[in-house]
C-alpha cells in the first residue's frame, strides 16, 4: 500500500488543468477551510533546490492527541515531513500544529526549532495554501504516475478532456492496433437496438483507468464528486424504469386490416 | 511636437502625392505571420521518439525521399487543422515538462527504495533518531484518499 502525493507545482497544474488557478479557492479564513474537509488524511510532495519534500498532513481527534501534545485545540494537524536532497542529505520529522484564529501554531514543546517566528508563519502559510486544494480535489480528476508497483506515487490535477488530449500518446498495448478509451462522460441518450428496443442510457461514466505513458505506471482518478454523480444518474434512470408504465408499445394488426392499418402507423412488415 | 509631426506627415505625404512614379512602384509583400515551431524542442520521453529495434536512420531517410518523389505538391491545410496543430504543440512541451518533474521525484522514491509502506531503512532510521521514517511505516488505514476508486 502506497501513497499518493499531490504535486505542489502551480505553473504545472495550472497548464494541465486550463481554466482556473492552481488553487480555486482562494482568502477563505483557514477555520472555515477546515470545516469543509475535516478530517482529511493528504499528502503532498513538489521538488526545489536539488531536493523533494514529502508532506502529509493528517486530521487529528483530541482524544488521539490527549497525552501528546500540550494544548489540545479542537482542531489539530499531524504533520508528518520528509526532505531528500540530491546530495543524500534527507530528514523526516513528526509535529503536531493546532489552529488558532487563522494561523497555525505548533502545540509541542519545540526543542529543535526554539521559539522562531519566521518557522511558524512559514508553516502557517503553507498549510493555509495547502489546505483549500483538498477541498478542490474532491471536484477535480487527477493523473496518479508511478513505478513501483503499490508504491509511492505522484498526483497531478487534470479534467477529463485534458486528459484525453494529454495522453493520447499513451504506449499500445501488447498486441493492439487501437488505444482503449479513457474514462469519460457518456451523455445521456436513446439506444435503438433490434432485440430490446428503445432504450434510455443515462449520463455515465465509461471506459479505462490505467494506462502507460512515457515508460510510467498511470493512473486516472475520476473526482469523487463525479463518481457520486454517476452513481446518483444510474440510482434515478433505475427508479424511472421501476416506475415506468408504459415501457413498449405493440400494435396487433389483423390480417383484413393489413392494407388499411399499415400505411397510417408507419409500422414496416 | 505632435503638431510639428503631423505637419512633418502632411508635407511628406504630399510630396508622394505629386511624385509621377508613386503609382508605379509596386506594393510591399504582404507579410504572413507563420506560427514558428522550435526545432530542437523534442520529448524527452514518449513513443513517438523511439526508434523501433530494426529500424535505421539510413532506412527512415529512404522512406521520406520516396514519398517526396511520389507526391505532387502537399495540399495546404485548413485553417481548423493548423489551429489543433498549434494547439498540441503546447501540448507537446507540457508532456515534456510534466514527465521530466515526475521522473525527477519518481527517481527519487527509487533510490529510497521505498518498496513498501512498512519499508525504512535501519540506516536512514538510526540516523534520524526517534522520528525515523515514521510516515513510511504500516498505517492501520489507507493512505490513499483514492482508494478503491
Amino acid at each position: 500500500m502506497g501513497c499518493d502525493f499531490l504535486l505542489l507545482n502551480p505553473e504545472l497544474g495550472q497548464r494541465m488543468k486550463g481554466g482556473d488557478k492552481w488553487g480555486v479557492i482562494e482568502g477563505v479564513p483557514a477555520y472555515e477551510t477546515v470545516e469543509a474537509i475535516w478530517p482529511f488524511d493528504y499528502a503532498f510532495v513538489w521538488s526545489r533546490d536539488q531536493k523533494i519534500e514529502l508532506w502529509r498532513l493528517t486530521s487529528v481527534d483530541p482524544k488521539e492527541a490527549r497525552g501528546i501534545v500540550q494544548n489540545v485545540r479542537p482542531h489539530m494537524i499531524r504533520f508528518s515531513r520528509g526532505e531528500f536532497g540530491d546530495n543524500g542529505v534527507w530528514l523526516c520529522e513528526n509535529s503536531y500544529l493546532g489552529l488558532f484564529g487563522n494561523a497555525w501554531r505548533s502545540l509541542e514543546p519545540d526543542h529543535r526549532r526554539p521559539l522562531n517566528l519566521d518557522w511558524v508563519r512559514y508553516y502557517s502559510d503553507q498549510f493555509n495554501y495547502m489546505l483549500p486544494s483538498i477541498l478542490a480535489a474532491r471536484y477535480e480528476w487527477h493523473v496518479a504516475f508511478g513505478t513501483i508497483p503499490n508504491g509511492p506515487r505522484i498526483l497531478l490535477p487534470t479534467n477529463p478532456k485534458g486528459a484525453l488530449k494529454l495522453f493520447s500518446n499513451r504506449e499500445l498495448e501488447p498486441g493492439q492496433t487501437r488505444r482503449g478509451a479513457l474514462k469519460h462522460w457518456v451523455q445521456e441518450h436513446w439506444r435503438d437496438s433490434d432485440k430490446s428496443g428503445l432504450e434510455y442510457v443515462c449520463n455515465h461514466l465509461r471506459g479505462h483507468t490505467q494506462f502507460k505513458w512515457s515508460e510510467m505506471d498511470c493512473e486516472l482518478f475520476v473526482s469523487a464528486y463525479d463518481l457520486e454523480k454517476n452513481d446518483f444518474f444510474q440510482r434515478q434512470a433505475a427508479e424511472w424504469r421501476a416506475q415506468r408504465k408504459h415501457n413498449r408499445v405493440r400494435v396487433r394488426v389483423k390480417r383484413g386490416q393489413k392494407s388499411a392499418a399499415m400505411p397510417s402507423l408507419g409500422v414496416k412488415q | 511636437m505632435s503638431i510639428l509631426s503631423t505637419m512633418g506627415r502632411w508635407f511628406w505625404q504630399t510630396i508622394a502625392w505629386f511624385r509621377p512614379d508613386a503609382a508605379a512602384e509596386p506594393a510591399p509583400p504582404a507579410v504572413r505571420l507563420e506560427p514558428r515551431f522550435e526545432p530542437d524542442i523534442e520529448p524527452r520521453f514518449g513513443p513517438e521518439l523511439k526508434l523501433s529495434a530494426g529500424a535505421s536512420t539510413e532506412q527512415e531517410t529512404k522512406v521520406s525521399t520516396d514519398s517526396i518523389g511520389t507526391e505532387s505538391e502537399p495540399k495546404p491545410k485548413p485553417e481548423a487543422a493548423r489551429a489543433a496543430e498549434v494547439h498540441d504543440f503546447s501540448f507537446h512541451h507540457l508532456r515534456r515538462d510534466i514527465a521530466d518533474e515526475a521522473w525527477r521525484i519518481l527517481e527519487r522514491f527509487e533510490q529510497l527504495n521505498i518498496r513498501k509502506a512498512d519499508y525504512a531503512p535501519d540506516d536512514l532510521r538510526r540516523v534520524t533518531g526517534i522520528y525515523g521514517l515514521r510516515f513510511l511505516a504500516p498505517q492501520p488505514r489507507a493512505w490513499s484518499t483514492h482508494e478503491g476508486r
